[in-house]
């Protein structure tokens, strides 16, 4: 892949990146290490990306791949950099205030296992239980069976953050 | 409240970073360009000096024509001088001109044409000025030593020496000329040709063409 070619597809990527990056991150620093990262690891494996499946799946799975890593590790700083100057990775990594809504959605998700949170991510965006099976790498049974546990133990903590006085500025 | 009650909450929060995304987009456009116009005022300046400096030795020349009106060798000498001044700085003013009407509000594919324009008329301006400086450099050192101190050089100078010199100049033009449409002006140049004529053509022309070249790499439309 040469440097137009990941340009175009952080152009036409960049919201999906970024969504994924606000919902391991509240830092915007770390935001931007997370899209920086993402830019790194599409370079390196487009070579390995397989026509058969959607861009956007790959997409996906390499983007919660680092964000997950990144959670994890906790990393403050990118361990990769790009081999060229790229401001692609800038601008995608457009800083935006949410609103109170995705505020309180992410203070839901917060508490969830990073694998939950990739589930909850890919549902929100309106990726069939086929295609979240897909990213994921787990059937598609066990898609609906999280996304059922998952759906109830947010049930819960949405309850208890828009509840008056339940610990949330963000209740509307 | 349900997860899915967030949805739309989360889908207008992806059409925000989006819009985040198109306004970093005009933010860099901006900067870049703001770079490109940066790198190029040393060049506007530079061409403004010569302007300034051709047209005083436009004048220098032109009076010391005047003061020997009726002498040959003045006319012979001096009048193909005056009229390679005329040409140089006329060069530089259209240089500059079109330097300082660059369009930086355009697409970028058309600042980019104009400055690839520019680059060229002064690779050509530059060849020029050499080549004819071989020829016209003794008459100019004579007429402008006569000008600053009012000695009559060239009607001193020895008339075999200054021709034997215009002679040479004339030779080495031809010959330059001749290279310069072999191995130079031409469509498809080696990369040791093209780095020869980029590094003639200025550093801040250089500059402008690599960042507006990124700039156009960035704002290709992504190919769907």
């Amino acid at each position: 892949m040469d440097a137009p070619q990941l340009i175009d597809l952080l152009r036409r990527h960049a919201r999906l990146i970024q969504k994924i990056a606000y919902a391991y991150c509240r830092n915007a620093a770390d935001r931007e290490d997370i899209v920086q990262e993402v830019a790194v690891q599409l370079w390196r494996s487009h070579d390995r990306y397989d026509a058969r499946y959607r861009e956007t799946t790959w997409i996906y799975r390499i983007a919660l791949n680092v964000a997950i890593s990144f959670h994890r590790r906790e990393r403050r700083h990118v361990e990769h950099r790009l081999p060229i100057e790229l401001h692609a990775v800038t601008i995608a990594a457009a800083d935006v205030a949410p609103s109170d809504d995705v505020q309180l959605l992410l203070r839901c998700i917060e508490d969830l296992s990073a694998l939950d949170k990739a589930l909850v991510l890919l549902h929100l965006d309106d990726n069939d239980h086929t295609a979240i099976a897909d990213v994921l790498g787990i059937s598609t049974s066990n898609v609906s069976t999280k996304l059922g546990r998952i759906k109830h133990r947010l049930r819960a903590a949405l309850a208890q953050h828009t509840r008056p006085n339940g610990g949330s500025d963000g209740a509307r | 409240m349900e997860l899915d009650d967030l949805k739309a909450a989360w889908t207008a929060h992806g059409a925000m970073l989006e819009r985040g995304v198109a306004i970093n987009e005009r933010l860099l456009r901006e900067v870049m360009l703001r770079k490109v116009r940066a790198r190029l005022t040393p060049y506007v300046v530079w061409r403004a000096l010569e302007v300034a400096l051709g047209a005083v030795v436009l004048f220098a020349v032109m009076s010391v024509i005047a003061a020997h009106g009726g002498e040959p060798r003045y006319l012979v000498v001096g009048g193909p001088l005056a009229v390679f001044v005329g040409a140089a700085t006329a060069t530089s003013a259209y240089l500059l001109v079109h330097a300082v009407q660059l369009d930086y509000g355009g697409p970028v594919t058309g600042l980019q044409r104009a400055v690839a324009q520019l680059r060229a008329a002064e690779y050509r301006a530059l060849k020029w000025a050499l080549l004819g400086g071989v020829v016209f450099w003794l008459p100019a050192a004579l007429v402008l030593f006569e000008a600053l101190t009012g000695v009559d050089a060239l009607a001193r100078a020895d008339l075999a020496w200054l021709v034997a010199n215009l002679a040479f100049g004339v030779l080495v033009l031809a010959v330059g000329q001749a290279m310069s449409r072999k191995f130079v002006e031409r469509a498809d140049l080696s990369p040791w040709t093209r780095r020869v004529v980029d590094a003639v053509s200025g550093r801040a022309l250089r500059l402008a063409t690599g960042d507006l070249a990124e700039l156009a790499r960035f704002q290709r439309e992504p190919a769907e």
